[in-house]
Protein backbone atom coordinates (compact mmCIF):
# COMPACT_ATOMS: atom_id res chain seq x y z
CA UNK A 1 0.00 0.00 0.00
CA UNK A 2 1.59 3.27 -1.16
CA UNK A 3 1.00 6.65 0.50
CA UNK A 4 -1.14 9.24 -1.35
CA UNK A 5 0.91 10.00 -4.46
CA UNK A 6 -0.39 13.55 -4.84
CA UNK A 7 0.81 14.50 -1.34
CA UNK A 8 4.18 12.87 -2.08
CA UNK A 9 4.54 14.83 -5.32
CA UNK A 10 3.62 18.08 -3.54
CA UNK A 11 6.35 17.43 -0.95
CA UNK A 12 8.85 16.54 -3.70
CA UNK A 13 8.05 19.82 -5.46
CA UNK A 14 9.28 22.10 -2.67
CA UNK A 15 12.90 22.08 -3.78
CA UNK A 16 14.52 20.45 -0.72
CA UNK A 17 17.85 18.68 -1.26
CA UNK A 18 17.42 14.96 -1.92
CA UNK A 19 19.65 14.12 1.08
CA UNK A 20 17.03 15.82 3.30
CA UNK A 21 13.88 15.04 1.33
CA UNK A 22 14.28 11.36 0.49
CA UNK A 23 14.84 10.00 4.04
CA UNK A 24 12.00 12.22 5.28
CA UNK A 25 9.59 10.97 2.60
CA UNK A 26 10.80 7.42 3.27
CA UNK A 27 9.96 7.82 6.95
CA UNK A 28 6.52 9.14 6.08
CA UNK A 29 5.97 6.19 3.72
CA UNK A 30 7.10 3.73 6.42
CA UNK A 31 4.90 5.43 9.03
CA UNK A 32 2.00 5.23 6.59
CA UNK A 33 2.52 1.49 5.99
CA UNK A 34 2.68 0.82 9.75
CA UNK A 35 -0.53 2.80 10.34
CA UNK A 36 -2.37 1.02 7.52
CA UNK A 37 -1.76 -2.28 9.37
CA UNK A 38 -2.56 -0.86 12.79
CA UNK A 39 -5.33 1.71 12.22
CA UNK A 40 -6.65 1.13 8.68
CA UNK A 41 -6.25 2.96 5.40
CA UNK A 42 -8.43 5.98 6.24
CA UNK A 43 -6.59 6.81 9.47
CA UNK A 44 -3.24 6.23 7.77
CA UNK A 45 -4.14 8.63 4.96
CA UNK A 46 -5.29 11.28 7.43
CA UNK A 47 -2.00 10.85 9.35
CA UNK A 48 -0.02 11.15 6.11
CA UNK A 49 -1.76 14.37 5.05
CA UNK A 50 -1.33 15.90 8.52
CA UNK A 51 2.36 14.99 8.59
CA UNK A 52 2.79 16.33 5.05
CA UNK A 53 1.46 19.72 6.13
CA UNK A 54 3.77 19.69 9.17
CA UNK A 55 6.77 18.69 7.03
CA UNK A 56 6.20 21.48 4.48
CA UNK A 57 7.91 24.35 6.41
CA UNK A 58 10.93 22.12 7.07
CA UNK A 59 11.26 21.14 3.39
CA UNK A 60 10.95 24.80 2.39
CA UNK A 61 13.50 25.69 5.05
CA UNK A 62 15.93 23.19 3.55
CA UNK A 63 15.31 24.64 0.07
CA UNK A 64 16.04 28.14 1.40
CA UNK A 65 19.21 27.00 3.21
CA UNK A 66 20.56 25.23 0.14
CA UNK A 67 19.80 28.14 -2.21
CA UNK A 68 22.91 29.30 -4.11
CA UNK A 69 23.42 31.94 -6.83
CA UNK A 70 22.91 29.45 -9.74
CA UNK A 71 19.63 28.28 -8.17
CA UNK A 72 18.41 31.88 -7.92
CA UNK A 73 19.37 32.46 -11.57
CA UNK A 74 17.53 29.25 -12.54
CA UNK A 75 14.42 30.32 -10.61
CA UNK A 76 14.51 33.79 -12.19
CA UNK A 77 14.89 32.16 -15.61
CA UNK A 78 11.87 29.93 -15.03
CA UNK A 79 9.75 32.86 -13.81
CA UNK A 80 10.75 35.01 -16.78
CA UNK A 81 10.23 32.19 -19.31
CA UNK A 82 6.82 31.29 -17.91
CA UNK A 83 5.85 34.97 -17.91
CA UNK A 84 6.84 35.41 -21.57
CA UNK A 85 5.19 32.12 -22.59
CA UNK A 86 1.96 32.94 -20.76
CA UNK A 87 1.77 36.46 -22.16
CA UNK A 88 2.38 35.13 -25.67
CA UNK A 89 -0.44 32.61 -25.27
CA UNK A 90 -2.75 35.27 -23.78
CA UNK A 91 -1.92 37.66 -26.62
CA UNK A 92 -2.70 34.97 -29.21
CA UNK A 93 -5.93 34.02 -27.41
CA UNK A 94 -7.08 37.65 -27.21
CA UNK A 95 -6.26 38.17 -30.89
CA UNK A 96 -8.20 35.04 -31.82
CA UNK A 97 -11.15 36.05 -29.62
CA UNK A 98 -11.07 39.56 -31.10
CA UNK A 99 -11.08 38.12 -34.60
CA UNK A 100 -13.96 35.80 -33.75
CA UNK A 101 -15.92 38.66 -32.12
CA UNK A 102 -15.43 40.85 -35.19
CA UNK A 103 -16.57 38.02 -37.43
CA UNK A 104 -19.74 37.73 -35.33
CA UNK A 105 -20.36 41.47 -35.56
CA UNK A 106 -19.20 42.54 -32.04
CA UNK A 107 -16.74 45.35 -31.61
CA UNK A 108 -13.66 44.28 -29.62
CA UNK A 109 -13.40 47.90 -28.43
CA UNK A 110 -15.99 47.08 -25.78
CA UNK A 111 -13.20 45.29 -23.85
CA UNK A 112 -11.33 48.56 -23.47
CA UNK A 113 -14.26 50.21 -21.63
CA UNK A 114 -13.77 51.31 -17.96
CA UNK A 115 -14.00 48.59 -15.33
CA UNK A 116 -17.50 49.49 -14.23
CA UNK A 117 -20.00 47.29 -15.98
CA UNK A 118 -20.56 44.01 -14.14
CA UNK A 119 -20.35 41.73 -17.22
CA UNK A 120 -17.04 43.32 -18.19
CA UNK A 121 -15.69 42.89 -14.68
CA UNK A 122 -16.72 39.24 -14.73
CA UNK A 123 -15.11 38.79 -18.15
CA UNK A 124 -11.84 40.38 -17.04
CA UNK A 125 -11.83 38.29 -13.87
CA UNK A 126 -12.35 35.16 -15.95
CA UNK A 127 -9.54 36.09 -18.32
CA UNK A 128 -7.29 37.08 -15.41
CA UNK A 129 -7.93 33.85 -13.52
CA UNK A 130 -7.31 31.77 -16.63
CA UNK A 131 -3.99 33.39 -17.46
CA UNK A 132 -2.69 33.34 -13.90
CA UNK A 133 -3.57 29.65 -13.50
CA UNK A 134 -2.00 28.95 -16.88
CA UNK A 135 1.13 30.87 -15.82
CA UNK A 136 1.51 28.77 -12.68
CA UNK A 137 0.99 25.59 -14.66
CA UNK A 138 3.69 26.63 -17.15
CA UNK A 139 6.13 27.63 -14.37
CA UNK A 140 5.66 24.26 -12.64
CA UNK A 141 6.03 22.50 -15.97
CA UNK A 142 9.29 24.31 -16.77
CA UNK A 143 10.88 23.75 -13.34
CA UNK A 144 11.95 20.16 -12.66
CA UNK A 145 13.60 20.90 -9.29
CA UNK A 146 11.08 22.95 -7.35
CA UNK A 147 7.93 23.29 -9.49
CA UNK A 148 5.64 24.62 -6.78
CA UNK A 149 8.24 27.14 -5.61
CA UNK A 150 8.48 28.49 -9.16
CA UNK A 151 4.69 28.80 -9.42
CA UNK A 152 4.63 30.68 -6.10
CA UNK A 153 7.54 32.89 -7.22
CA UNK A 154 5.69 33.77 -10.44
CA UNK A 155 2.56 34.64 -8.44
CA UNK A 156 4.52 36.85 -6.05
CA UNK A 157 6.28 38.58 -8.96
CA UNK A 158 2.98 39.31 -10.69
CA UNK A 159 1.33 40.39 -7.49
CA UNK A 160 4.16 42.75 -6.50
CA UNK A 161 4.26 44.17 -10.04
CA UNK A 162 0.52 44.89 -9.88
CA UNK A 163 0.91 46.61 -6.53
CA UNK A 164 3.86 48.63 -7.82
CA UNK A 165 1.98 49.68 -10.96
CA UNK A 166 -1.06 50.56 -8.85
CA UNK A 167 1.13 52.65 -6.57
CA UNK A 168 2.98 54.40 -9.36
CA UNK A 169 -0.15 55.24 -11.35
CA UNK A 170 -2.13 56.12 -8.19
CA UNK A 171 -4.83 53.63 -9.10
CA UNK A 172 -5.00 54.62 -12.78
CA UNK A 173 -8.67 55.48 -12.41
CA UNK A 174 -9.74 51.94 -11.52
CA UNK A 175 -11.95 51.19 -8.54
CA UNK A 176 -10.28 50.47 -5.19
CA UNK A 177 -11.52 46.85 -5.14
CA UNK A 178 -9.61 46.18 -8.34
CA UNK A 179 -6.29 47.04 -6.68
CA UNK A 180 -7.17 44.71 -3.84
CA UNK A 181 -8.47 41.79 -5.94
CA UNK A 182 -5.85 41.94 -8.68
CA UNK A 183 -2.76 41.25 -6.46
CA UNK A 184 -4.62 38.46 -4.64
CA UNK A 185 -5.73 36.86 -7.90
CA UNK A 186 -2.24 37.23 -9.37
CA UNK A 187 -0.70 35.52 -6.33
CA UNK A 188 -3.23 32.71 -5.85
CA UNK A 189 -3.85 31.84 -9.53
CA UNK A 190 -0.30 30.59 -10.25
CA UNK A 191 -0.33 28.47 -7.08
CA UNK A 192 -3.55 26.81 -8.27
CA UNK A 193 -1.92 26.32 -11.68
CA UNK A 194 1.17 24.77 -10.07
CA UNK A 195 -0.97 22.40 -8.02
CA UNK A 196 -2.91 21.39 -11.15
CA UNK A 197 0.39 20.62 -12.88
CA UNK A 198 1.48 18.47 -9.93
CA UNK A 199 -1.82 16.58 -10.02
CA UNK A 200 -1.04 15.68 -13.62
CA UNK A 201 2.46 14.57 -12.57
CA UNK A 202 1.03 12.49 -9.70
CA UNK A 203 -1.34 10.75 -12.09
CA UNK A 204 1.41 9.79 -14.49
CA UNK A 205 4.67 9.26 -12.61
CA UNK A 206 6.81 11.20 -10.14
CA UNK A 207 9.42 13.92 -10.10
CA UNK A 208 12.33 11.84 -8.87
CA UNK B 1 32.53 24.39 23.77
CA UNK B 2 32.43 25.15 20.04
CA UNK B 3 30.15 22.26 19.18
CA UNK B 4 27.66 22.40 22.01
CA UNK B 5 23.97 21.65 21.79
CA UNK B 6 21.75 24.72 21.76
CA UNK B 7 18.09 24.37 22.67
CA UNK B 8 16.19 21.63 24.38
CA UNK B 9 15.08 19.88 21.17
CA UNK B 10 18.69 19.52 19.99
CA UNK B 11 19.64 18.00 23.33
CA UNK B 12 16.58 15.73 23.38
CA UNK B 13 17.21 14.49 19.84
CA UNK B 14 20.91 13.94 20.52
CA UNK B 15 20.01 11.97 23.65
CA UNK B 16 17.53 9.88 21.62
CA UNK B 17 20.21 9.04 19.04
CA UNK B 18 22.58 8.08 21.89
CA UNK B 19 19.91 5.94 23.54
CA UNK B 20 18.75 4.18 20.36
CA UNK B 21 22.31 3.55 19.22
CA UNK B 22 23.61 2.88 15.74
CA UNK B 23 20.90 2.40 13.16
CA UNK B 24 18.49 4.95 14.64
CA UNK B 25 16.61 6.91 12.01
CA UNK B 26 14.06 9.71 11.75
CA UNK B 27 10.93 7.74 12.63
CA UNK B 28 12.39 5.89 15.64
CA UNK B 29 14.02 9.08 16.90
CA UNK B 30 10.75 11.00 16.51
CA UNK B 31 8.81 8.27 18.38
CA UNK B 32 11.37 8.20 21.19
CA UNK B 33 11.44 11.99 21.56
CA UNK B 34 7.64 12.29 21.40
CA UNK B 35 7.13 9.50 23.95
CA UNK B 36 9.58 10.95 26.45
CA UNK B 37 8.59 14.61 26.13
CA UNK B 38 4.85 14.05 25.65
CA UNK B 39 4.97 16.41 22.67
CA UNK B 40 4.01 15.19 19.19
CA UNK B 41 6.99 16.41 17.12
CA UNK B 42 6.77 16.19 13.33
CA UNK B 43 9.25 14.10 11.36
CA UNK B 44 10.28 17.31 9.59
CA UNK B 45 11.19 19.02 12.88
CA UNK B 46 13.31 16.02 13.88
CA UNK B 47 15.13 16.01 10.52
CA UNK B 48 15.81 19.76 10.70
CA UNK B 49 17.30 19.23 14.18
CA UNK B 50 19.32 16.21 13.02
CA UNK B 51 20.67 18.25 10.13
CA UNK B 52 21.81 20.99 12.54
CA UNK B 53 23.45 18.38 14.77
CA UNK B 54 25.21 16.89 11.76
CA UNK B 55 26.46 20.33 10.67
CA UNK B 56 27.90 20.70 14.18
CA UNK B 57 29.44 17.21 13.74
CA UNK B 58 27.66 15.93 16.83
CA UNK B 59 26.05 13.10 14.83
CA UNK B 60 27.03 11.34 11.63
CA UNK B 61 24.79 9.52 9.19
CA UNK B 62 24.87 6.83 6.55
CA UNK B 63 22.35 5.91 3.88
CA UNK B 64 20.93 2.36 4.00
CA UNK B 65 19.85 0.25 1.06
CA UNK B 66 16.45 1.13 -0.44
CA UNK B 67 13.52 -0.61 1.27
CA UNK B 68 10.17 -1.68 -0.21
CA UNK B 69 8.23 -0.58 2.92
CA UNK B 70 9.57 2.95 2.29
CA UNK B 71 8.45 3.00 -1.32
CA UNK B 72 11.98 2.12 -2.46
CA UNK B 73 13.59 4.89 -0.44
CA UNK B 74 16.58 4.51 1.85
CA UNK B 75 16.89 5.15 5.54
CA UNK B 76 19.31 7.76 6.84
CA UNK B 77 20.77 6.16 9.94
CA UNK B 78 22.40 8.29 12.62
CA UNK B 79 24.94 7.75 15.34
CA UNK B 80 26.53 10.02 17.92
CA UNK B 81 30.12 11.07 17.17
CA UNK B 82 32.92 11.52 19.71
CA UNK B 83 32.17 15.28 19.69
CA UNK B 84 28.52 14.42 20.36
CA UNK B 85 29.52 12.30 23.36
CA UNK B 86 31.54 15.21 24.71
CA UNK B 87 28.65 17.64 24.13
CA UNK B 88 26.29 15.30 26.04
CA UNK B 89 28.70 15.00 28.96
CA UNK B 90 29.06 18.81 29.02
CA UNK B 91 25.29 19.26 28.93
CA UNK B 92 24.86 16.80 31.80
CA UNK B 93 27.55 18.53 33.85
CA UNK B 94 26.04 21.99 33.25
CA UNK B 95 22.51 20.72 34.06
CA UNK B 96 23.74 19.12 37.30
CA UNK B 97 25.59 22.30 38.18
CA UNK B 98 22.65 24.66 37.63
CA UNK B 99 20.21 22.32 39.46
CA UNK B 100 22.54 21.90 42.42
CA UNK B 101 20.94 23.04 45.65
CA UNK B 102 17.45 23.34 44.17
CA UNK B 103 14.78 21.08 45.59
CA UNK B 104 16.21 20.20 48.95
CA UNK B 105 13.90 22.50 50.91
CA UNK B 106 11.33 23.84 48.47
CA UNK B 107 8.45 22.90 46.18
CA UNK B 108 10.79 21.91 43.30
CA UNK B 109 11.84 18.82 45.20
CA UNK B 110 11.55 15.66 43.04
CA UNK B 111 8.21 13.88 43.48
CA UNK B 112 8.48 10.64 45.52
Amino acid sequence: MRPPRFAEVLLESLGAESSFREPLLGDLAEGFALRVERDGVGAARRWYYRESVRATPHLLGDWRRSLRAPDIRYLAGVVLSSYVLTMTLVFLAVELAGGAASALGFSPRVLAAPLDAAPLVALWLLIGTTYTVMGGYIAAWLDRRAPLVSAVALGLTWSCSALAIGGLTRGNGARAWYWVCAPVLLAVGPIVGGVLRLRTVARTSGLR
Amino acid sequence: MANSVSGSLELTVLLAVARLGEGSYGLTIRDDVSERTGHDYSVGAVYTTLQRLEEKRLVSSRISDPMPIRGGRSRREFKVTAAGDRALRDARRVAASVWAGVGANNRLAPAR
